[in-house]
């Protein structure tokens, strides 16, 4: 049982490698030139004005919410869509119930108002 | 095909899962008036009957790669779920509309929490029992905070999901913990790989440690209980009874699951363990409980003392002990949402947060007064009432155990309780009110307050019935290891 986790450890040290790998190989190949523009928060020149960190609007929580949702399912309809074909109408169905039970949820939040930006 | 005979084992959680999906989409409409209720109540009580009548009764079956398991333990519990459940919508009708808490909200999240429960019933594989917690778990969060203009119900939830989250991370530990030591997620093979090692490792015990915490605080066992009282007293009545009686059930059987079927060679550890919490639980909340002046206060150190006499079953863990948890926690079940209703229908009238607004009930609603004193008698333990049956079989357990002394202290608990719930009905019948009008109940009310009044004569009459249900479970079942 153990033995077949080797293949997720490999996995993620490959994973951890090519990001690590990369970062250094770009480290080494590019030209070392800083200067304090760079480090302005808008290069095109635009001088910016007050804090960066201000209270934003609550109202964003809720579409970062809807928009969770949504991404995880993309988690799931991947693999799915995948081996859609050997598996059959009997996946095929599975995912619509699925499917409708968000959206069964996003009718609901659609409805109550809460897409609408007041 | 995969599509075969599982799917039909698992016909009752996807029917409460459809009813809520309903109830959701019902309520959407701006006069939803009865319709999410009713959509909720006819699925809980269709997958009620499913349970009853179905397929596959009297058998173990193991599906879906070992992930799910259908047997008389899971059933007999599903169907308290799902009784539970029914009596919930049944008190909440009025109150949700009453309190404007969006309907289709709160049938929805209420029957997420129970088929969370369901699974947590029903599995021999860890990780399904977290996943059915979790969904339990987040549900109840939600339900919790409906109030949303409430400052005790949004403290409620809050506190709620601080404290569950770090219980469920906590499970989730002792579980990987487990797993670490074992190799499996699945309960048998657990126990099978327990057996065969030698020597008890640390890591396991850690495993087994961390279960118990994360298990307790679902269960409200001191001192993980903190959250217990804030979340009973301040989050909608129906919610609250709901999560007394379910939540605290699943967590029950979970337990039983884990360490009976998964643990049972650590036996000597969570028995000293579960009998030194049960223990403090049962003595810490009875004495609290004397000191409340709020009713839904009082009733929630009365559940954290009533967790205490739950888990002397679930420590001394013999065929005896496990029958009279089961029979305790469906006597309480009724009980405690029979109390909650009488509580809920005063305070349609006035405010009834503080035990001081019974005064004059027996006048004012002589029925709904009766059937809380019976409620109280059920609670103290004394016959003809359920809980009596309750509380002397798990004495039985506990000396047939070799455990007298645990059975003294919980003779001496029973007396140290009655104080505080005769205080109640003292309030209700020896004091006046300023109001006399008489109170109109709806017939939701009406009908939870009959049934568990019903339930609980019955049970503290013929016991017998149900006694020889519960004796039937068999915690482990007798199957092969899947795979």
């Amino acid at each position: 049982m153990l033995q077949a986790y080797t293949d997720v450890l490999i996995f993620l040290l490959v994973g951890a490698g090519f990001v690590v790998l990369n970062m250094a190989l770009g480290r080494l190949l590019r030209p070392h030139n800083p200067y304090p523009e760079k480090l302005t928060p808008y290069e095109c020149g635009e001088v910016p004005v007050g804090e960066g960190q201000v209270p934003f609007n609550i109202r964003y929580y809720i579409f970062a919410l809807l928009f969770v949702v949504f991404d995880v399912e993309v988690v799931f309809l991947f693999p799915w869509s995948v081996v859609l074909r050997d598996l059959g109408l009997y996946a095929f169905v599975l995912m619509v119930i699925f499917l409708v039970m968000l959206v069964d949820g996003l009718v609901y939040a659609w409805k109550k108002g809460v897409l609408r930006w007041v | 095909m995969p599509l075969d005979g599982d799917v039909g084992l698992l016909l009752p959680e996807i029917i409460v899962t459809l009813a809520a999906v309903v109830a959701l989409a019902t309520g959407l409409r701006p006069q939803a008036g009865r319709a999410p209720a009713v959509w909720a109540f006819l699925g809980v009580t269709a997958a009620a009957l499913l349970l009853l009548i179905g397929e596959g009764r009297g058998q173990a079956v193991e599906i879906w790669s070992g992930t799910v398991l259908v047997d008389g333990f899971a059933r007999l519990f599903k169907l308290v779920f799902l009784v539970i459940a029914g009596l919930t919508v049944l008190v909440a009708a009025d109150y949700v509309r009453r309190r404007g808490i969006p309907p289709g909200e709160f049938y929805l999240l209420l029957l997420l929490a129970t088929v969370g429960m369901m699974f947590m019933a029903g599995s021999l594989n860890l990780l399904t029992i977290y996943l059915g917690l979790e969904c339990l778990s987040l549900a109840s969060y939600s339900l919790s905070g409906l109030l949303r203009r409430d400052a005790r119900s949004t403290e409620a939830a809050l506190k709620y999901i601080l404290i569950g989250a770090i219980s469920s991370g906590t499970i989730l530990f002792g579980m990987s913990l487990v797993f670490g030591a074992t190799g499996s997620l699945h309960l048998g093979e657990v126990s099978q790989a327990v057996s065969s090692a030698t020597g008890m490792t640390p890591v396991l015990l850690a495993g087994m440690m961390f279960l118990v915490v994360g298990l307790g605080v679902k269960m409200a066992a001191v001192p993980f209980h903190m959250w217990a009282p804030d979340v009973y007293d301040g989050a909608p009545a129906p919610v609250a009874a709901f999560l007394i009686t379910g939540s605290e059930a699943a967590a029950f059987a979970a337990a039983l699951r884990i360490f009976l079927v998964g643990l049972p060679s650590l036996r000597a550890e969570w028995t000293a363990v579960f009998v030194t919490l049960a223990v403090i639980t049962m003595t810490f909340g009875n004495i609290s409980a004397i000191v409340q002046t709020r009713i839904r206060r009082l009733l929630a150190y009365s559940a954290v003392a009533q967790a205490g006499y739950v888990m002397v079953g679930l420590a001394i863990a013999s065929d005896a002990a496990v029958s009279a948890m089961l029979y305790y926690l469906i006597a309480y079940a009724f009980t405690t949402i029979g109390a909650f209703t009488v509580v809920i229908l005063l305070a349609r009238h006035q405010p009834a947060d503080e035990i001081q607004d019974f005064r004059g009930l027996g006048q004012r609603a002589p029925l709904f007064a009766l059937a809380l004193t019976i409620f109280m008698l059920s609670f103290i333990g004394i016959p003809p009432t359920a809980g009596f049956f309750g509380k002397f079989y798990l004495f039985q357990a506990a000396v047939g155990a070799g455990m007298p002394w645990l059975a003294v202290i919980m003779v001496i608990n029973g007396i140290i309780s009655i104080p505080y719930y005769w205080g109640v009905v003292r309030t209700m019948y020896l004091s006046e009110a300023e109001d006399r009008s008489p109170l109109e109940a709806p017939w939701g009310l009406r009908w939870a307050t009959v049934i568990g009044l019903g339930a609980t004569l019955v049970l503290g009459l013929f016991p017998d019935a149900l006694v020889r249900v519960v004796n039937a479970i068999q915690v482990v079942p007798g199957l092969p290891i899947a795979f």
